[in-house]
Formats: C-alpha cells, sequence, structure tokens
C-alpha cells in the first residue's frame, strides 16, 4: 500500500469505505466488481460477513500502522502542544499581563507543560479516530443482523469517491469515515 | 512469556469439586458490580452538585447540611470508596475466584464484606452531611464507623487471601499480587491512621499530634492513593486487558518488577502533600525524592498494559470496553507523571493549594481509576450473567465519548484555572506587596467553576447511561444458572 501524506498517522489508508449488503452473494460480487474497476488489490476491498470470527481485523488491518500512528501522533502533537505553550506565554509576556510578568520562568513551565499535555490528548484523539465508529458500529450492527459489508480501505481521495460512486451504485447503504 | 503468564483459559485437569463448591461465587461480584454504578452515580451526583454551588453559593439553601464543607467529604468519601471500592471488591473477588480455580474460601464471609461495605457507605452519607467528622482529609468517619470498617475490610482480607491459600493452581496470578497488596495496605494504613482516643460516640481525639499527625495523615492519604487508587485497579489492569485483547501480558517479568518497585516506594512518598509547612525540610526532600523515583515503576506497569495490544492494535478502535481499559492507563501515565512533577518543591511552590490538584486529581480519579472500572464491570457484568456481551455495545463506545469529553472538560477548566491562581497569589509589586487580592484570584476562577461543572455532568451523564445499559442487560436474563469451577491446567494444578 501506498504511504500516506498526513504528518500525524502512519497508516497507508487514510479513508475507509463501507457499504451494507443484505446477502453475502452480493456483497461479494460488487466486492469483486470495485477490485476489477478500480484496480484495487484484495487486502484493499474485502467483504465481513456474519460469519467471521474476527471482523475488527478486516475494518482496521493495519494494526502496526494503528501502533505507529499512536507514537507518532503523541509525540508530534505533544511537540506541537509544548510549542503552542511557549508561544501563549510568549504573548502574555509580551502583553504586559502582570502575573505571567512578575513569574515568568514558573508561567513558562506551566505552560508548556499544560500545552505538550493538551497535545498528548489531541495525539489520542487522532489515534483513536472518533469518526471511525461510525463506519465500525454500522458494520458490526448490520453483521449482527446477519448482513454483509463490503469494505474499502483507500489510500487516495479519488479512491474514495469513486469508491462511494460505485457502492451507492450498487444498491449499499454507504458510510465512509473521514479524510486523512 | 512464562508459561505462567496466563492462567485465565481454561483446560483438562483434576475434577472440580461436588455440591455448592464445585461453582464460582458470583453473586457477590454481581451485588458489587450493580453497586458500582449506583454509587458511581451517587457520588458523582454530589460532586456535580458541589461543583454548581462553588459557582452558585445560594445552592447551599443556608443548610449546614447542603454546605459545601460537608459535602464535599460526602462527594470524596463516595466516590472513592464507594465507587472504586465496590469495583475492587467486585474485580477481585472474581479475580481470585477464576484465577485460582476455586470458589470463594466462605459464602457468609463474602456475604458480610458487601453488606457491611454497604453499611460502611450509608453511615458515612449519614454522618457526613449532619457534620460528624474527625476532620481528616480521606479519614473524615468517626471512630464507631472506622472500627465497623476495620472489622469488614480484615473480612475481605481472611476471604481473599484465604481464597488463594485453598487455590488449585500452583501459580497465584499477578493480578491477585496487586490486589493482595491494596488489601494488606489499606488494612495497615486505616488502622495506624485511625488510632483514636473516644470521647463520646462521635468525638474523638487522635492518638498523635502536630508535625507527627500531619505526618502520619498524609502517610495515610497518599498510599491510599497508591494502593487502594493504584495496586487495586493495577490488579484489575492486569485481568481484565489481557482478558478483553486476548492477549498474554505484554511482559510477565515487568509485571512482578514493578509490582515490588511500587509497593516498595509509594510508603515514602507522602511528605510531599506537607511542602512548606512545619514538617522538617529532610522529610519533605525525601518524600519529593521517593515521588520522583515513583515515575519509573508507574510508567512500567502502564507501558506492560498498554503493549499488551501487541499484535492486536486494531482493538484499540473496533472494541469500546478496551477503550476504556487502555485510556485509563493514558491517563494513569499522564497522572504519574504530573504528580512526581508537582512533588518538585519549585513546581509545588505554584501549585500547592491552587485548582491544579483537583485537575491533577481528577485526572487520575476519572481518567486512570474511573475509566479501568467502568471498562472491567462492563468486561465482567453480562459474564456475571451468562451473556456474551452488554446489551448495547454502541452505547459502551458512546459512555466512552462523552466520558472522555467530560474528563477533559473538567481536567482542562482546573488546569487553567490552577496555573492562573498560582501565578496571581505570587504576584508581587516593587514595594513586595501582594499585586492581586484573593478575591481577585476567586472572580478570575469563576468561570473555569463552569467549565468543570459541565465537565463533572457530562461525566454524571455518561454513568447514567450505564446504569441503563446495565438495567437492560439484567432484564435480558430470567434465570442465572451458576458457572461451574474450570478446572486448571494439568501442568498448573496444584498437588
Amino acid at each position: 500500500m501506498a504511504r500516506n501524506s498526513s504528518a500525524v498517522t502512519a497508516e497507508a489508508s487514510g479513508q475507509k469505505v463501507a457499504a451494507i449488503f443484505s446477502t453475502e452473494a452480493r456483497a461479494r460480487e460488487v466486492a469483486a466488481l470495485i477490485r476489477s474497476e478500480l484496480a484495487l488489490g484484495d487486502t484493499q476491498v474485502r467483504v465481513v460477513t456474519p460469519d467471521d470470527r474476527r471482523p475488527g481485523r478486516k475494518l482496521e488491518p493495519e494494526s502496526e500502522g494503528i501502533f505507529r500512528t499512536m507514537i507518532l501522533a503523541h509525540a508530534r502533537l505533544g511537540a506541537l502542544g509544548a510549542v503552542i505553550g511557549v508561544v501563549a506565554f510568549g504573548a502574555f509576556w509580551l502583553g504586559g499581563v502582570g502575573m505571567v510578568v512578575n513569574a515568568a520562568a514558573p508561567a513558562a513551565f506551566a505552560m508548556i507543560v499544560i500545552g505538550g499535555f493538551f497535545g498528548l490528548m489531541a495525539g489520542g484523539l487522532v489515534t483513536l479516530r472518533p469518526d471511525h465508529d461510525i463506519y465500525i458500529n454500522r458494520v458490526f450492527e448490520a453483521i449482527g443482523e446477519g448482513q454483509c459489508a463490503v469494505v474499502v480501505h483507500a489510500l487516495s481521495t479519488e479512491q474514495v469517491e469513486a469508491a462511494q460512486d460505485k457502492l451507492k451504485a450498487a444498491g449499499g447503504e454507504v458510510v465512509s469515515t473521514l479524510g486523512a | 512469556m512464562s508459561a505462567h503468564a496466563l492462567p485465565i483459559a481454561a483446560a483438562a485437569g483434576p475434577p472440580v469439586p461436588a455440591g455448592n463448591r464445585g461453582y464460582y461465587n458470583d453473586k457477590v461480584v454481581r451485588q458489587f458490580s450493580v453497586m458500582t454504578v449506583v454509587w458511581g452515580v451517587v457520588g458523582m451526583l454530589v460532586g456535580v452538585y458541589i461543583a454548581a454551588e462553588l459557582y452558585w453559593p445560594q445552592l447551599s439553601f443556608d443548610l449546614p447540611w447542603l454546605s459545601y464543607g460537608r459535602l464535599r467529604p460526602l462527594h470524596t468519601n463516595a466516590v472513592i470508596f464507594a465507587f472504586g471500592g465496590s469495583a475492587l471488591f467486585a474485580t477481585s473477588l472474581h479475580v481470585v475466584q477464576r484465577t485460582c480455580h476455586v470458589r470463594l474460601l466462605s459464602d457468609k464471609l463474602a456475604a458480610f464484606v458487601f453488606w457491611g461495605w454497604q453499611a460502611v457507605i450509608v453511615a458515612a452519607a449519614i454522618t457526613l452531611p449532619l457534620g460528624m467528622t474527625q476532620g481528616k482529609e480521606y479519614a473524615e468517619l468517626i471512630w464507631p464507623i472506622d472500627i465497623l470498617i476495620a472489622v469488614v475490610w480484615v473480612s475481605y482480607a481472611v476471604l481473599f487471601l484465604g481464597t488463594i491459600a485453598i487455590r488449585r493452581v500452583k501459580h497465584i496470578y499477578v493480578a491477585n499480587w496487586f490486589f493482595a497488596s491494596y488489601i494488606i495496605a489499606v488494612a495497615l494504613l486505616h488502622i495506624v491512621n485511625s488510632l483514636a482516643i473516644p470521647a463520646g460516640w462521635t468525638v474523638s481525639y487522635p492518638i498523635y499530634s502536630g508535625a507527627v499527625d500531619a505526618m502520619v495523615q498524609w502517610w495515610y492519604g497518599h498510599n491510599a492513593v497508591g494502593f487502594l487508587l493504584t495496586a487495586g485497579f493495577l490488579g484489575m489492569m492486569y485481568y481484565f486487558v489481557p482478558k478483553q485483547a486476548e492477549r498474554p501480558i505484554y511482559s510477565y517479568r515487568l509485571s512482578i518488577v514493578h509490582f515490588w518497585a511500587l509497593i516498595a516506594v509509594y510508603m515514602w512518598a507522602g511528605p510531599h502533600h506537607l511542602h512548606y509547612t512545619a514538617l522538617p525540610d529532610w522529610a519533605q526532600s525525601v518524600g519529593m525524592v521517593f515521588s520522583l523515583i515513583l515515575l519509573a515503576p508507574s510508567w512500567g506497569g502502564a507501558l506492560n498494559g498498554i503493549m499488551t495490544l501487541s499484535g492486536v492494535w486494531h482493538k484499540l478502535r473496533t472494541d469500546p470496553i478496551l477503550k476504556f481499559l487502555i485510556v485509563s492507563l493514558s491517563f494513569y501515565m499522564m497522572a504519574t507523571f504530573e504528580g512526581p512533577m508537582m512533588s518538585i518543591k519549585t513546581v509545588n511552590s505554584l501549585s500547592h493549594y491552587t485548582d491544579w490538584n483537583v485537575g491533577h486529581v481528577h485526572s487520575g480519579a476519572l481518567g486512570w481509576v474511573a475509566m479501568i472500572s467502568i471498562g472491567s464491570i462492563y468486561a465482567l457484568y453480562p459474564r456475571m450473567l451468562g451473556l456474551k456481551e452488554m446489551y448495547s455495545v454502541k452505547w459502551i463506545d458512546t459512555h466512552f465519548w462523552i466520558h472522555t469529553i467530560g474528563v477533559v472538560f473538567y481536567i482542562a477548566s482546573m488546569w487553567i484555572a490552577g496555573v492562573m491562581q498560582g501565578l496571581m497569589w505570587r504576584a508581587t509589586n516593587a514595594d513586595g506587596t501582594l499585586t492581586y487580592t484573593f478575591v481577585e484570584s476567586l472572580i478570575a476562577t469563576y468561570p473555569y467553576y463552569l467549565g468543570r461543572l459541565i465537565g463533572g455532568v457530562i461525566v454524571l451523564a455518561g454513568m447514567l447511561l450505564m446504569g441503563w445499559n446495565m438495567f437492560c442487560t439484567a432484564r435480558r436474563v430470567r434465570v442465572i444458572e451458576p458457572q461451574p469451577l474450570l478446572a486448571p491446567h494439568p501442568s498448573e494444578a496444584r498437588a
């Protein structure tokens, strides 16, 4: 898989598209169509069925990529948060805010630390990807009801749009994650 | 991984005992699980109320038993000992049975521990608003209740350690080491710190005085954090993270090393609560140094838990129970970085007595303790009813995000408020007078008190959703079948 362009994620597929179909046969037929018409590999287009023992792996196949995202997002966003803390301190200091000017070193320290904490929490958000929840929950719900899903792990915006069009045209109920 | 690393799974082994002894005692686990959520809602509701009082002081209605000073200890006792305590009772009594492959030592003792603990909580809920207190933070309860706590706790120790003694496997799984240390340490801390001479049914005088009394109190106070709020919940982590991830612990060796390091170091860190007080300066420095050392075992445990997901990182996104468990560990790492940092005397001169402490405590309490408890109860409760999962897994996911947003709102408000207070209080003019009055700092804090209140309301809403999910889950079961003991693997079986 090609590498994505995001500075804070390390997964090849930045965006995912899924479509729900009532039968496995129809889902497999649509998956084959998507693979051939969009020239996508088997690992990029998966069919999730109620019989799958580990459907989560098909929905989020890049286990090591998620681990690397966790490290990268925390390191970079934690550092960015600390830098924002420095900038905030500079703004208060230059603005002549009494309590900051009066105790410059403690103020700078506290703002850098707390800025870093905010950055780390943002790193956690990127790792967990709340935008994936709708996609994951909908597929789990569908297989719980005996339906099947075609899942596309897109490598580019073009692939996302093309997959969405094809899946909609095939009559599937489509859900997508956000980009990056 | 050691061959002993995960004696959770069952395999063929010696026959299980016949009759009632052939089944696990899940009743007491279910009871404590339900009360975890009940007391969680009650404790957090009181927290929300007193947070509202700080923003709208008129909410006390001039009634002494609704005053902040009386309800604040009710909130802390309810969330720490009622909510956190019930979660620890539920999980420890579940884990010890499953990992030792035996029923609890005694059903009667188990019932006594449950009802005794509920009696303690109800007694606290009556006496604290009435203003009956010893005046020691986190040890406010009057001496008759202290005696009841000691009796119930020693019974709990006999029940837990007695069950380990009759185990059918050679090995004592690491979670039980953590639970055992928390049970023994809390008994020691509670009894020593509560030693007092009664002067009536509701009044007593501590046997210690002056700086020694303060030292004993914070030896108790910090080790309540170290053993009840850390070691106990690490026990929970060491069972439920591998169980839910379906993976062995990342490093069993690390779990043992950080266990001994943690319990050896924690006992000495209490004096950091007494920086810049009448406590001898050398004792304050000892507390600071041991607090800094604590970072290593704390992070060792957290990383061990997080790295247990090696190979199944996708579950971090697809399993909401694991989200609770793993994110709790990230809050644990943040709080155990922040704590040692705040124990440095220079940093403490800025943070002490400010709302930064409140933010720090709640990143540990709501982030670490509550999230690991919630995740564990979500994993445990349906199994205790013979079900595969909760009524709605989607609601667990919703709860996760509600809780996370609430915690972040809360701690962000308190961090900013605390740093601002610290800076305002220390600011001086050229002539040495204070730049800001205390009231000015209080007025500046108001918006953040509203932010904290909103965060608390969001967290409480999540707990109500959890309660409803548990109710719906329980309603699906007409008859609860007892679960038979699983035989240990022959290579693990005890002669």
